[in-house]
């Protein structure tokens, strides 16, 4: 009976307790009450804005968007459509990997901002300071990427969402390019190299002067980009040995390479481990990079038969056989682990988004771009052909300036394929059409319109400010 | 009372008048299952002559020859046996095609059948015996109208899937709510003995699941576990045993049609390793189908006592299922103890307890929610020319399809899931002023869960070096009390209320960890992660959740004829936004038993239950993850972590924006009924129609991908089920030593979402407005292209022997814009057929389940019937594929990079998923006691999955996993069970 009255009276105060009893806290998730506190937990949603790096350029949906439809890779399981469609360029605004770049894209773009909106008094100032800075330079790393798959796009540039104003329509393409410049240069105050190896990875004011060389390049602002690859001269070098450039054991020695995303042999798929070696790999061999079994891609053979034969690359950067198995179309030695590459999607391979041959052929092109008539251009050009074995093109030569941008994005191909940047090189150059049809022997023949992606359409239904995609699509 | 003196009077008169042929006759009046029957009615046709059977079920009675002697009981069907010189009839009762008198569980209270206002489908314990091998979830399938059950996973220890009348959600679980004696359990019944089931109701609209309000909308299943019984002892013994042989292997290429296809399609592309060679050479091939499989084996031993007296009665049951999967290595034990215990201490006192105690290990290595990792789809892909073991007799490793050997997995894999589960209640009831009770039923539930893995570093290549270990540990704790009163109200006999108001309050909490090491003593493995190498990644999580709820419940019955009830819960749930976290759940529903009125009691005699019944009402649906109404930041997932210093650094990145109005779903349903009985309930069914509008549907709405949110959970849209159930059973025949009796109930439901949002008539051309949530829309497959057609093909970049595609809108690219509607992938309509014979103690039973209207992706035929550069392809591929010589419509061409080949996008894998199935023939003998003295006994002998008509080409069509199956088996039972 004592038993019975408990529970009258625990019922009752359960009844006017209802509400407290209904208020529970999570326990593995944070809340905005208690998620930002000190510098560490600022910087921890730093950490996720750098981590949307690896979800942007070292994805598989997101490689192929800059490497399929040129004339330097081509994916082996033809039998996905997802894939041919984006070899042949018969993709629609449903394809399921612009979604997936897109996504991924404003997925650091929302990271970063909640940084770079942070409350000047939530850390003291050097933090404050250092932590925006890196924000805007990944910001700027994203929206970029953007502007050049899909040209103008909407501009969320705070971390706030106001339910009522959710949509928010296409900027141009200059506006976009507008905010990227400003976010960079922003960046400019970081340092030029972290001291701490813990730091190492994060983003220095040389790798902004970098990707400012290559941001106004690419926005058809030759002379800024000059600045900068000047800037730069006497900071990095090349190596050798083309080998050391790609070696896990040299990540982040601030030689050539400029600017890594990082990576590491994590024990699992899904980890920080990356993808790279499972999808570039040799193929029929066993093992993740199997022929197809994953998806893979590679280069195609138009690529390596384009080089010379006394090319050093030539050797340096392909497998024509692997482990008695011969590779036709050669396979890549760019992203090769030998430790950990046979474990399916986790090897420790970082990524470098810029490195210092690059800024030395983006000096020789803005050079010639803005018709510089001094050495300058052949001496930058030649740094890169030196290494390679390959004879100087001089003012001797007597090329023309469109003969020297030709020669300069060769040599763009051969120093940088595989790199992701072909696909921009050659709309930069103006010659995406040609040198598609070219490496397909005319079997595909695009539009001019395809210099951009479309919006994604899941994009356009998701956002009732966007109305009108891409011309084309 | 005067009946009984007319009779008396009678039988004095027939004595007086008795005849020189008149002489006794006696015998035992039993049930169906031999059980003797007390206060049977036995007259002689046509005279007031009569007796009634004792305790015992024994009679006696003076008779004639040629007369006929009529035995009736309540809930049985009448039987009549002409006496030709016989001293003895014994006589076996056959129950009614539906017996309106039993008490029918509703939800805190229980109420006659007859008196029913909503739908509710009962389900007999005995019922539950067509299905031996699989979980009670399972042992539904047909068993009652609108109830969709689908076989889901038939892996040892996998469960089946339930779907009430349509689903009718988007995000939120469509699954029904399970209650076992008033405690909910969580992913259906699968730890439950059957032999403890008394009996199964399943609440389907709205008046009858509303007072489970919040819960409800996608239906209730109410389970009763049996009860002590007050007289006598019992003590029940089963025991069975089955042999199980997979079903519907892949006809696939053996090494030598590999090598021919591979030699042909890929001349310079395939270097053939030594092994493959040495294998070749000697004309062998690898059936990795075989390698991996065997013959399952199932036993289940059950073991009850029940008893007790007028004060007090026990129920004690004890379980131990024990099965053998047909994929090596796969098997599942389930040990099942219950007690039951109610207890009356006076007039106005009753206490009582249910306690069960479940442990379970399960050992499976065919992860189905692994669709392209697990066994069963390396063992379809992995190529024929490969050997089980190299020459040095190691696991042959470097299949193309970058598996590991599927040998090496069903021998080296060790994965177990180990599950504790305890559940209990007890009760108190007290009766202070007459029909006047005071309930209090508390009780919770404890689950331990553990998963010990080990991967051998043997396994191959892909696997870590050392081997690799984890632990996943979890453990959910529940707890409830409800608190209910009820009131009984009788007006002579006219008026007839009831009425019960209740609080209840829940809690639930559940938390998990795991432990992951690599490189580790392969003797302790799992017992021994101190000595690994390397550690992590590991986890942990937790989360907790409330449910505070109101109810109350009125029912009102008029002299028998016209029946009411009112119901309403109140729910507040943690789940949702501060100030939505209420829902409202009313409902109403009214009945008619026009059996009852005069003019069809006294006029219409073949008429022996007539009820019209209709209802509304409003339930709810609460099954999201929790806090989704804050924003939340998430930290350390791997998306959001980096690498800096080639040092792990973990991220936090928000991942849920608020939603500070998120509430409940709610479905508006409303039902119109006719259950009927004829000819004294031997044909008995029920016809219902209901529609069912839910309404404020929780959803993932695509927020603008700027924001870096991909969705939000919202409420929107508006979706429909409407659909008829038909149920009918019949005793067709019921006489001394021969009955026949059949069942039949067939549901039709078809789904349309009505609304999404914001004027949307599709979401990514998933989802559209006025089709069905599950319809395909897909790229039309119209065949291959042929040689006279190469110009044509052309246009789109093929060439004959490529697939050829329907280009919709004849822009000469083939693209999203060509998709058209395919039909939907969940069955239109689904049902049973049931018959059973009874002859002279023999009994056959035939079960047929069916379903239809729908059409299954069978994404295997993506792997097998079209050129696949890293696995075996399947028989007909090779003798079928499309080549100049012999043109065809059926397969592409072995041509790597033809575009469409593998049906990808397009409607070619879809596979009609119409079927009919004989699930289970069982033949049984009965030793009736007056045989064996002490006890009734049946032995019986069953096959299982005995045939499946459909034209569904994978293993089978009801598996949720087509490209990595647990294969189905076919399954010889025998079994044994005893009744003291």
């Amino acid at each position: 009976m004592k038993k019975y009255l408990t529970y009258i009276i625990a019922g009752t105060l359960a009844f006017t307790g209802c509400d407290a009893f209904l208020d529970l806290e999570p326990q593995s998730i944070l809340t905005e009450d208690n998620a930002y506190n000190d510098a560490d937990d600022w910087n921890q949603n730093l950490t996720s804005a750098y981590g949307s790096l690896q979800n942007v350029f070292i994805g598989k949906y997101t490689i192929t968007l800059g490497e399929f439809g040129t004339d330097e890779v081509e994916p082996f399981d033809l039998s996905w459509a997802a894939y041919t469609e984006l070899l042949t360029y018969t993709f629609n605004a449903q394809h399921a990997f612009f979604d997936n770049h897109y996504r991924e894209c404003y997925g650091g773009i929302k990271r970063a901002n909640v940084v770079i909106d942070m409350p000047k008094d939530a850390v003291d100032e050097a933090d404050y300071n250092s932590m925006v800075m890196q924000a805007r330079f990944l910001r700027a790393i994203f929206y970029f990427d953007l502007v050049k798959m899909y040209g103008g796009v909407p501009l969320w540039l705070k971390s706030s969402i106001d339910r009522d104003n959710i949509m928010i329509g296409r900027s141009s393409v200059d506006e976009v390019y507008k905010v990227i410049e400003e976010d960079m240069k922003a960046a400019l105050g970081l340092p030029e190299s972290w001291p701490n190896a813990e730091d190492k990875g994060r983003a220095t004011s040389l790798a902004a002067k970098a990707f400012l060389a290559r941001i106004y390049l690419q926005w058809g602002k030759p002379d800024l980009a000059l600045q900068y690859c000047r800037e730069l001269e006497g900071k990095f070098h090349l190596y050798e040995d083309y080998a050391d450039i790609f070696d896990p054991n040299n990540k982040n020695q601030e030689y050539e390479n400029i600017f890594e995303i990082q990576s590491m042999h994590s024990g699992a798929w899904g980890q920080e481990g990356s993808i790279q070696h499972s999808y570039w790999g040799p193929r029929n061999v066993g093992g993740p990079t199997n022929f197809g079994g994953w998806g893979g891609f590679g280069p195609t053979q138009y690529l390596y038969d384009s080089y010379d034969d006394n090319d050093k690359r030539k050797e340096a950067f392909f497998f024509t056989e692997f482990n008695g198995v011969p590779q036709t179309p050669p396979s890549t030695k760019k992203f090769f682990d030998e430790v950990y590459g046979n474990q399916i999607e986790d090897d420790q391979l970082n990524f470098t988004l810029i490195r210092y041959a690059d800024v030395l052929l983006m000096r020789a092109e803005a050079l010639n771009s803005i018709g510089d008539q001094t050495d300058e251009k052949y001496t930058c050009l030649n740094q890169v052909r030196r290494r390679a074995g390959l004879a100087d093109i001089t003012a001797a030569d007597n090329l023309s300036q469109e003969e020297f941008a030709d020669a300069v994005l060769e040599e763009r191909l051969h120093e940088l394929c595989c790199e992701h940047l072909r696909r921009f090189d050659l709309i930069r150059f103006g010659k995406l059409k040609e040198a598609v049809y070219a490496a397909t022997d005319g079997e595909v023949e695009i539009k001019d319109y395809h210099v951009l992606y479309p919006i994604p359409e899941s994009a356009m239904n998701a956002n009732d400010a966007i109305t009108e995609n891409n011309p084309g699509y | 009372m005067k009946k009984y003196i007319l009779t008396l009077l009678a039988v004095t008169f027939a004595c007086l008048a008795a005849h020189a042929q008149e002489y006794t006759i006696s015998g035992t009046v039993t049930d169906n299952e031999f059980e003797p029957l007390a206060g049977v009615a036995v007259f002689i046709e046509g005279t007031l002559d009569g007796t009634s059977t004792d305790e015992k079920g024994r009679y006696s009675i003076t008779v004639e020859q040629g007369q006929v002697l009529e035995f009736s009981f309540i809930g049985m069907v009448t039987q009549k046996v002409t006496i030709i010189k016989n001293t003895r009839i014994d006589v076996q009762m056959e129950p009614d095609a539906i017996f309106l008198d039993e008490a029918v569980a509703i939800g805190y209270g229980v109420a006659k059948k007859s008196d029913l206002t909503g739908a509710v489908s009962s389900v007999k314990a005995e019922d539950l015996q067509n299905a031996k091998i699989g979980t009670v979830t399972s042992a539904l399938q047909g068993l009652a109208a609108g109830v969709h059950v689908s076989t889901g996973s038939v892996k040892p220890g996998g469960d089946a899937t339930v779907i009430i009348r349509g689903a009718g959600t988007l995000t939120a679980s469509s699954a029904p709510l399970y209650i076992v004696d008033g405690i909910p359990v969580e992913g259906g019944l699968q730890d439950l003995s059957s032999s403890d089931i008394q009996s199964i109701e399943i609440l389907k609209d709205a008046s009858s699941a509303s007072i489970y309000g919040s819960r409800a909308s996608n239906g209730v299943v109410l389970v009763t576990t049996k009860k002590g019984t007050a007289d006598k002892m019992r003590i029940s013994l089963n025991a069975s045993y089955g042999t199980q042989r997979m079903l519907n292997k892949q006809d696939l290429m053996n090494a030598q049609q590999y090598y021919d296809l591979v030699s042909y399609a890929q001349p310079d592309d395939y270097t053939w390793s030594s092994e493959e060679l040495r294998l070749l050479s000697r004309g062998e091939s690898t059936d990795w189908q075989d390698a991996i499989t065997q013959n399952g084996s199932y036993q289940n031993y059950n073991f009850s006592i029940s008893g007790g007296s007028e004060k007090i009665q026990h129920y004690f049951g004890l379980d131990w299922y024990d099965q053998i999967g047909t994929i090596k290595n796969s098997s599942f034990k389930k040990l099942t103890a219950r007690y039951n215990m109610d207890a009356k201490m006076n007039d106005w006192f009753r206490y009582g307890v249910r306690f069960n105690v479940i442990e379970s290990t399960l050992k499976n290595i065919n992860e189905e929610s692994d669709p392209l990792y697990g066994t069963m789809f390396s063992a379809i892909s992995a190529q024929p020319t490969a050997p089980i073991f190299t020459e040095d007799g190691e696991y042959f490793d470097g299949f193309l399809n970058t598996k590991a050997n599927p040998v090496a997995i069903v021998d080296l894999l060790d994965r177990t899931t180990l599950k504790s589960r305890v559940v209990g209640s007890f009760y108190l009831e007290i009766e202070p002023v007459k029909n006047l009770k005071i309930r209090s039923d508390n009780g919770g539930e404890l689950v331990f869960y553990k998963t010990n893995e080990y991967e051998d570093e043997r396994m191959g290549q892909h696997y870590t070096e050392g081997g690799h270990a984890k632990i996943t540990s979890s453990k959910k704790r529940y707890w409830q009390t409800e608190n209910t009163v009820s009131y009984d109200l009788n007006v002579e006999d006219t008026h007839k209320l009831t009425v019960m108001a209740g609080f209840s309050a829940s809690m639930t909490e559940y938390e998990d960890v795991v432990a992951d090491s690599k490189k580790l003593s392969s003797i302790l493995k799992y017992w021994n992660l101190q000595g690994a190498e390397e550690h992590g990644p590991n986890s942990s999580y937790g989360v907790k959740s409330s449910l505070v709820s109101f109810y109350g419940r009125a029912t009102y019955n008029f002299k028998d004829r016209y029946l009411a009830t009112i119901t309403m819960r109140g729910d507040g749930s943690s789940k949702f936004a501060p100030g939505h976290r209420w829902g409202f759940f009313p409902s109403a529903a009214l009945a008619w038993r026009i059996s009852e009125e005069s003019f069809v009691k006294d006029n219409v005699n073949w008429i022996s239950n007539l009820k019209l019944r209709a209802s509304a009402g409003r339930l709810g649906n609460q099954e999201i993850g929790d806090f989704r109404y804050a924003a939340l930041i998430t930290l350390g997932d791997p998306t959001a972590n980096y690498v800096f210093g080639n040092a792990l650094a973990s991220g936090a990145q928000q991942t849920n924006i608020s939603n500070p109005d998120l509430t409940w779903e709610k479905a508006n349903q409303y039902d119109v009924a006719i259950d009927f009985g004829f000819l004294d309930n031997r044909i008995a069914g029920t016809i219902e129609a209901y529609y069912k509008r839910t309404s404020d549907l929780l959803w993932e709405v695509p927020l603008p991908l700027e924001s870096g949110f991909g969705t939000s959970l919202t409420n929107i849209g508006k979706i429909d089920n409407r659909g008829i159930e038909f149920s009918i059973n019949t005793v067709n025949i019921s006489k001394r030593n021969f009955s026949w009796t059949t069942g039949l109930n067939f549901s039709v439901n078809q789904n349309e979402i009505m609304e999404l949002y914001n004027g949307k008539t599709d979401v990514n051309k998933d989802l559209f407005v006025g089709k069905p949530i599950s319809d395909w829309y897909l790229l039309k497959n119209l065949g291959i292209w042929q040689i006279n057609e190469a110009a044509e093909a052309a246009k789109y970049g093929a060439v004959p022997g490529d697939r050829k595609v329907y280009d919709r809108n004849g822009d000469y690219v083939i693209n999203g814009d060509d998709r058209v509607f395919c039909g939907q992938s969940s069955p239109k309509w689904y049902g049973s057929f049931t018959t059973t014979f009874n002859l002279y103690g023999f009994d056959l039973s035939a079960f047929f389940t069916f379903a239809g209207g729908h059409y299954i992706n069978n994404d295997l035929r993506r792997y097998l019937d079209s050129y696949n550069v890293w696995g075996n392809m399947s028989e007909n591929y090779y003798k079928y594929y499309w080549r100049e010589d012999r043109p065809n419509n059926r397969y592409p061409a072995p041509r790597v990079g033809s575009a469409y080949a593998n049906g990808d996008g397009t409607d070619a894998n879809l596979e009609k998923g119409d079927y009919l199935r004989l699930r289970n023939l069982e033949l049984g003998y009965t030793f009736s006691k007056k045989m064996l003295k002490i006890m009734n006994m049946r032995v019986y002998v069953a096959v299982q999955n005995v045939f499946t008509a459909t034209e569904f080409t994978g293993f089978d069509v009801e598996s949720n996993s087509n490209s990595n199956p647990y294969p189905n088996a076919r399954s010889f039972i025998g079994g044994i069970s005893i009744n003291f």
